[in-house]
């Protein structure tokens, strides 16, 4: 408990675990939506396209906060619009956009470096530090996930129907497209929150893994938010403080906050997949649903 | 442009434009874009762990792009490609970058290892790479009547003694020799692009699989050519050039193609 209470008094650590555990939370209610309507890829392009605003942002020495809300959530209207939010079997003209974005992406990169490196913009915007974060940004990110998790509460119903049965509920009269719409919106805001915890290209992790564990080892959905958050939490805490500890233990060079938090991810999802092969957790709030994505 | 310490850039930039021009139709026609998504990635934290111990990065990514590939061929069995590759993939991505800051030069060669680097290549690369490619085309060649066959109709070519499942093994091979091939020129980001674009364009306007094949060279080669000239005219980076020409020639095949229909 002592070194706990030394590890507060340190400012960036106070501000990664705010920052982290509020990242945690709203990706998990975010992303255990995003699991049940399939839309892991959708998650995972939208994480390319937002570095393309965050390299911008870097270029153009704003907030990468802003350009990672911007560019994810423009990319989320449009694939709403297009119509892509789901893995279509052969369709490749999703993945030459991802390309073209990351294309843009190292253009921005190389243009904003100093000299001759591009490298550690790079490393910046696409594997990011939660060890980084200026205090300033922290009051933004608190209120971001706030609205995300305000908005996924108040479409809760609706867009739970839509993803069991989008024929049900338009005739029941929900609005399908209103609802796919903002649940796009919500999804980029997730998306943002994520690329500036962990990284542009590491959000993925955060969004989908904890959400897959919540979904194997709940059987009703609030449950299985509740526990995605949790995993959430946890994976973000002791992320944190090994990455903090192990300056110590390597002699001075400390292990990548992000990688830590994906690292213990993966691992919490694979303890899930196995406590479920082994019988020891039963049902899937998905299954349950109807929807079987896990 | 064409000076001497450039030669193995034209040279090798030739070698994967050829390569991922052929082997990208196939990729293309089975519907495998995928796997040519996700084995960068795996090459991306093979080179770092080779790069860490102090061997070459081809070494590292080779065996990294075999094993990943083989990894992507067992999972994808069961049909679904489900939550666990995704996180598979970003942890490969964080553990690379992982390592190559244990190594001390740390951003630039995870900007290059992601986004390429034309003058990278040296003498050793080269050979390395144009022997992967060219074993990567010669399988392709060699079965190109049952790789045909299984990519189209699947049912069919399993009625006529086609082993489907060994082909597609063998196909995943391919990619992951092309893979290792390309990513230190392209970069592991942005190989996709090279991968899916220009054959996609020449499936769009094709009329049958030689003609594909044909035409997926010529525009892939065109890419290329026009994407190194340009970064080293401009000193941009070369993957920007290859994304966005190839994403342009996407566009107006897919126009093209429109057109001629109507």
């Amino acid at each position: 408990m002592n070194v706990l209470m030394d590890l507060w008094q340190v400012q960036e650590m106070r501000t990664a675990l705010v920052v982290g555990s509020t990242v945690a939370v709203a990706t998990a209610c975010i992303g255990v939506f995003t699991v049940l309507r399939g839309q892991s890829f959708a998650g995972h392009s939208l994480t390319d396209l937002a570095s393309v605003g965050g390299s911008a942002a870097y270029l153009l020495g704003v907030n990468q906060l802003w350009g990672f809300l911007a560019a994810s959530v423009l990319a989320g209207l449009g694939m709403h619009a297009i119509g892509i939010e789901r893995i279509r079997g052969r369709d490749v003209a999703t993945g030459i956009v991802l390309a073209t974005g990351m294309g843009f992406t190292s253009l921005f990169i190389t243009l904003s470096m100093t000299g001759n490196s591009g490298g550690s913009a790079a490393v910046s915007v696409l594997f990011g530090s939660l060890f980084a974060i200026n205090p300033r940004t922290v009051p933004l990110i608190c209120v971001l996930a706030l609205i995300s998790i305000v908005a996924m509460a108040l479409i809760w119903r609706p867009a739970l129907f839509v993803t069991v049965s989008p024929q049900l509920a338009h005739a029941n009269g929900v609005r399908n497209g209103f609802i796919n719409a903002s649940f796009m919106c919500i999804l980029g805001i997730g998306v943002a929150l994520g690329s500036i915890s962990v990284g542009a290209i590491l959000s993925t992790a955060l969004l989908i893994g904890p959400a897959s564990c919540g979904l194997i080892l709940a059987r009703r959905m609030r449950d299985a938010i509740v526990a995605a958050a949790g995993v959430g939490v946890v994976s973000v805490w002791v992320g944190v403080i090994v990455s903090y500890e192990s300056y110590h233990w390597t002699g001075g060079q400390s292990w990548s906050v992000s990688f830590c938090i994906v690292a213990l991810i993966l691992m919490m999802y694979l303890i899930c997949r196995v406590l479920r092969s082994l019988g020891l957790v039963n049902a899937a709030a998905g299954r349950k649903a109807g929807v079987a994505h896990v | 442009m064409f000076e001497a310490y450039l030669l193995n850039t034209w040279y090798a930039s030739t070698v994967v434009a050829v390569s991922a021009g052929i082997i990208g139709v196939f990729v293309i026609m089975r519907g495998d874009s995928f796997l040519a998504h996700a084995i960068p990635h795996g090459s991306f934290a093979g080179a770092a762990v080779a790069v860490t111990i102090g061997l070459s990065p081809v070494t590292g990514m080779g065996i990294a792009a075999l094993l990943s590939a083989l990894a992507m061929h067992l999972l994808g069995k069961k049909g679904r490609r489900d939550a666990v590759i995704a996180l598979l993939l970003v942890f490969l991505l964080a553990g690379g970058a992982f390592m190559l800051s244990m190594s001390g030069d740390y951003s630039n060669q995870v900007y290059a290892l992601l986004f390429g680097q034309v003058l990278a290549v040296t003498d050793a690369d080269l050979l390395t790479m144009s022997i992967l490619a060219l074993i990567a085309v010669a399988m392709v060649l060699c079965m190109i009547r049952p790789l045909l066959a299984s990519s189209i109709i699947p049912e069919q070519a399993r009625v006529q003694g086609v082993r489907n499942n060994l082909v597609a093994l063998l196909f995943t091979i391919v990619i992951a020799c092309v893979t290792t091939a390309s990513v230190p020129i392209v970069g592991a980001m942005l190989l996709f692009s090279l991968l899916i674009a220009p054959p996609a364009a020449a499936c769009a306007l094709a009329r049958n699989p030689i003609h594909a094949i044909v035409l997926s060279c010529v525009f892939a080669l065109g890419c290329m050519w026009a994407s190194v000239a340009l970064s080293v005219l401009t000193d941009l980076p070369i993957g920007f050039f290859v994304a966005t020409s190839s994403g342009c020639i996407y566009a107006i095949a897919k126009f093209v193609a429109h057109v001629w229909k109507h």
